[in-house]
């Protein structure tokens, strides 16, 4: 069965204060995938975020492919709410963006096992785009967030851990 | 930065797309796994909040905008855009 192998890194994590003056220890790991999107071969790195529901793409990413015509366009330019008819935004690392909403081929690609790259079929995936521009002074860029939706159907996300808990492996498998 | 700027950013880098033979997935695929490798350690401190470019296992350019990073590059290494590995390293943690 085709699988492809995640990149699993330690982000840091928060330090709570605890008794006596000790203090408890709170991990974050990321997942990261490379990526393919609109069939356009550009390799992209994106963080595989198992808590968002579905996939994020910045203008940087989806500009390219929308001059490409790569994107079927859900919603207008950008999105508004059903019945209200107000423009709608998407929290992302504390900002709000309008965002619009559509579908693009998505081909996951792993680096991080064999020394062949490994790759799942291409599925089409909805996608939401935000309209992040570049602003003065430089505001950190948005990643590239692959969620669940569409991406996990008829495959297995593997997790392990090391006894320890310090090191992560993760696997997507195709069934 | 307008999104004017980034679309016409966009349509320069398709028309030098046209301009050379497709990448070697077989050499993309290395620098992927040359900068997996060395993710997390030191080497890419000096790039926090920019954008790296990587070409044949070396950090070859790095900018605060991805796509003008990328066509600059390609006009100075005169190679497909796509050829080139390019990240975002954030401000702070991974």
């Amino acid at each position: 069965m085709p699988t492809i192998h995640l990149t699993a890194g330690a982000a840091g994590g928060a330090e709570l204060l605890a008794t006596a003056g000790a203090y408890v220890h709170l991990p974050e790991f990321r997942l990261y995938v490379w990526v393919y999107l609109g069939g356009i071969g550009t390799m992209e790195r994106a963080v595989f975020d198992t808590g968002a529901s579905t996939c994020i793409l910045p203008s940087r990413f989806w500009l390219p492919l929308h001059r490409r015509g790569a994107i079927t366009w859900l919603t207008g330019d950008p999105a508004h709410f059903a019945g209200s008819g107000q423009a709608a935004d998407i929290a992302v690392q504390g900002d709000r963006y309008p965002f619009r909403l559509g579908r693009v081929a998505l081909e996951l690609l792993g680096v991080g096992g064999s020394s062949k790259m490994e790759k799942l079929s291409s599925q089409d995936v909805l996608v939401i785009c935000t309209y992040d521009l570049p602003s003065e002074p430089p505001a950190e860029q948005l990643p590239l967030v692959i969620g669940l939706a569409d991406v996990v159907h008829g495959r297995t996300l593997q997790l392990e851990a090391s006894s320890d808990g310090s090191r992560w492996a993760a696997t997507l498998t195709e069934s | 930065m307008t999104l004017r700027t980034y679309e016409e950013l966009v349509r320069e880098l398709i028309e030098l797309e046209k301009q050379f033979p497709p990448p070697n997935e077989s050499e993309c695929f290395a620098d992927a796994r040359w900068f997996e490798e060395r993710w997390g350690t030191a080497e890419f401190e000096p790039y926090r909040g920019t954008h790296v470019a990587v070409l044949n296992g070396t950090v070859v350019g790095h900018g605060r905008n991805s796509l003008q990073l990328r066509r600059d590059l390609v006009r100075e290494h005169d190679i497909h855009p796509q050829r080139f590995i390019i990240v975002y390293i954030p401000t702070r943690g991974l």
